[in-house]
């Protein structure tokens, strides 16, 4: 919003001085008298084009005093500025990629799908937002990192704002076939998460003394039991709750028992097995309760963007608006004003100063 | 009331005027109005500046040193001064007035007059009759004629030159030489001179300033009417302008000249800031040599 305005309006009566300018134009008496002898010796020229517009440089010089005065009076172009501060999150997530996260007890786009794509393809609606349902609304402004784990935890994205990158690393996460990678290894991998979300709060430049990381949580996705790693889930958990981050757990798998793929026979069919699942709810729920956050099961793909709607609404972006004036001094910058740039007010009193000082001594030059 | 101011000023005029009287004019004034009535004075013995046309012959050769004869007019001059105390002329871009040049010219006429013994009258003018100072003999009465010139404050301020010069028929019976001295910024003069001019010697002496016939380039100026207070823009800046007033002032000049021929008077002309000396002596040489023509 632009709007013209005086800081100082009270200087603004001295452009009631201007017309002293133009006393001693008005008023004869002012001027000094040079008596002659006859006014009839005079009366035959004809008065010339400069002496009809003489009143050019008292008005010069009116215009100057009232524009002096405007100048005090200090006139400003006032352009409100709305600035939106938003303090963000950062999550971190913390996927599990063992061998059993391939159970196809999830569906994508209609399609059976493994427990991996179903979460790459939620994680994704929950960072970006989901503009086809509308339900999730993305999370701009929050720090978002991954770690994948299985028997060991990896970093695949820091905490960033690019969330390109976080959904490429998502993206690029693969199950462990591996038989040297195998296991769960829960406690590590949150342990991992707690040190990054430490890192990045440490780190965080600080706006107005607060700082803009203003909770951190730790989403940490699994389908198995902790049975690998050096560090206890609980006691990863006690070190999130000792630095204030939340652990929202969430056990996927189905009740009872999950499809499986085991191979390819020999006419490369896939052979799929129904396997149990083994969610230990207990440790999840635990984790959570201790930091303050929550444990939910995603049964399948519906329940699971369910979770995170509700993870969404729980990590709420605090956003505050604050309004600044910025003000563009007329007198002394330049500004537009239609199209055309105006000089500062103050160069404008120069140079009709300057103007009125050339006029007066030279072509409107005057005896008395 | 006389200011000690004024008294200086007599002092000064008298002084100055007596040198140029002495000097410069007497000889002239003489031969410019005397010699009209031939009645024999007396003979003596020739000295630098006499007419050689006077020297008596007879008694040089019986002598033997040439000798002059000289005549007297049969009967004393009476000049009268008319001044112009109007408000035009307290203009004067020089270092005088017009004023201040009339008081020390008709000064000047008037020791010139009181040194051939001749009556001397004054009369002050404006728009009306200021003062009237009969003609008469004698040095004081040419010192009280000085101190009027000097200390007189007019009451009108505007010109009236013709009836003044109504005024002056009425009330000087006798011939007289009578000196106008004013800047003829005035109309329907013309008339009453050709009366008086039937009568008396009249002899115009205009008093102008040199800004009177062209203006310097010095900007806008604002001009007051001295006489009506009437205040006039004039832009000496252009080119035009300047020309234009140039051109009215010769045409002014012209007429004024003009006026003058037709009724064969010839106007002395002084202008304010230079010798006013020369133009008098000259005009007197002028005047002997038509005379004696």
């Amino acid at each position: 919003m632009t709007t013209y305005q005086t800081l100082a309006p009270w200087f603004l009566p001295l452009m009631l001085l201007a017309p002293i300018a133009l006393w001693r134009f008005l008023s004869p008496s002012r001027r000094v008298r040079i008596g002659y002898s006859s006014a009839m010796l005079l009366r035959s020229t004809r008065p010339s084009l400069a002496l009809r517009i003489r009143w050019i440089v008292p008005a010069l010089r009116a215009v100057a005093i009232a524009l002096l005065a405007l100048c005090l009076a200090r006139p400003v172009i006032a352009n409100q500025q709305t600035k939106v501060f938003v303090e963000g999150a950062a999550l971190q997530f913390v996927v599990d990629r063992s061998g059993s996260m391939r159970a196809l007890d999830f569906e994508v786009d209609g399609a059976r799908a493994d427990r991996i794509a179903a979460v790459k393809m939620v994680g994704k609606e929950f960072i970006l937002g989901d503009a086809v349902r509308g339900g999730l609304k993305g999370r701009p402004d929050d720090l978002i990192g991954l770690i994948t784990f299985a028997r060991y935890a990896d970093s695949l994205s820091p905490l960033t704002l690019d969330h390109g990158y976080v959904i490429d690393a998502l993206n690029e996460m693969r199950p462990a076939d591996d038989q040297s990678e195998s296991g769960t290894a829960i406690g590590d991998a949150v342990a991992l998460g707690v040190d990054r979300l430490r890192d990045a709060m440490k780190n965080a430049p600080t706006v107005g003394g607060s700082q803009p990381i203003r909770s951190a949580a730790i989403i940490l996705m699994t389908d198995g039991e902790n049975n690998a790693g050096d560090l206890d889930p609980k006691t990863a958990a006690d070190l999130a709750a000792s630095y204030g981050i939340k652990i929202y757990a969430i056990g996927v798998g189905t009740h009872g028992t999950a499809p499986f793929p085991v191979g390819v026979d020999p006419f490369g069919r896939q052979q799929i097995r129904q396997v149990p699942v083994t969610i230990d709810e207990k440790l999840l729920t635990e984790m959570a309760s201790r930091t303050g956050g929550a444990y939910f099961r995603a049964t399948d793909t519906e329940s699971l963007r369910a979770i995170y709607d509700q993870i969404d609404k729980m990590e709420k972006t605090k956003t505050e608006q604050r309004q600044a004036m910025h003000y563009t001094d007329l007198a002394v910058q330049s500004f537009r004003l239609g199209g055309f740039t105006i000089p500062a007010l103050l160069g404008g009193v120069l140079i009709v100063l300057a103007a009125e000082l050339l006029l007066s001594s030279t072509r409107f030059r005057t005896l008395n | 009331m006389l200011t000690s101011e004024t008294i200086k000023k007599i002092r000064r005029i008298e002084i100055r005027t007596s040198r140029i009287v002495q000097e410069a004019i007497a000889g002239r004034y003489v031969s410019a109005f005397k010699g009209r009535g031939m009645e024999f004075e007396e003979v003596r013995p020739y000295t630098d500046g006499d007419d050689v046309r006077t020297i008596d012959w007879n008694v040089s050769a019986r002598i033997g040193t040439p000798h002059v004869k000289l005549f007297r007019e049969e009967r004393e001059l009476t000049v009268l001064l008319a001044i112009d105390l109007s408000g035009s002329l307290a203009f004067g871009s020089h270092s005088q007035t017009k004023r201040e040049l009339v008081a020390e010219v008709a000064a000047t006429l008037a020791f010139s007059a009181t040194r051939n013994n001749d009556k001397v009258g004054l009369l002050l003018f404006s728009d009306r009759i200021e003062r009237y100072v009969p003609p008469r003999k004698g040095r004081r009465h040419v010192l009280r004629i000085v101190r009027d010139l000097l200390a007189h404050k007019p009451i009108g301020s505007g010109t009236n030159i013709a009836s003044a010069i109504d005024e002056l028929n009425r009330i000087q019976k006798r011939r007289a030489v009578v000196f106008v001295v004013s800047d003829f910024l005035d109309q329907g003069w013309e008339q009453p001179m050709a009366i008086a001019r039937r009568r008396h010697d009249v002899i115009p002496v205009s008093i102008f300033d040199r800004r009177e016939r062209e203006l310097p380039a010095a900007g806008f100026i604002e001009w007051t009417d001295e006489e009506s207070g009437e205040r006039v823009w004039i832009d000496s800046s252009s080119r035009a302008v300047r020309d234009v007033f140039r051109r009215e002032g010769q045409l002014r000049t012209m007429q004024f000249e003009l006026a003058l021929r037709r009724l064969k008077i010839e106007p002395l002309m002084i202008e304010t800031g230079v010798d006013y000396v020369e133009p008098i002596t000259a005009y007197f040489r002028k005047r002997e040599a038509r005379r004696s023509r």
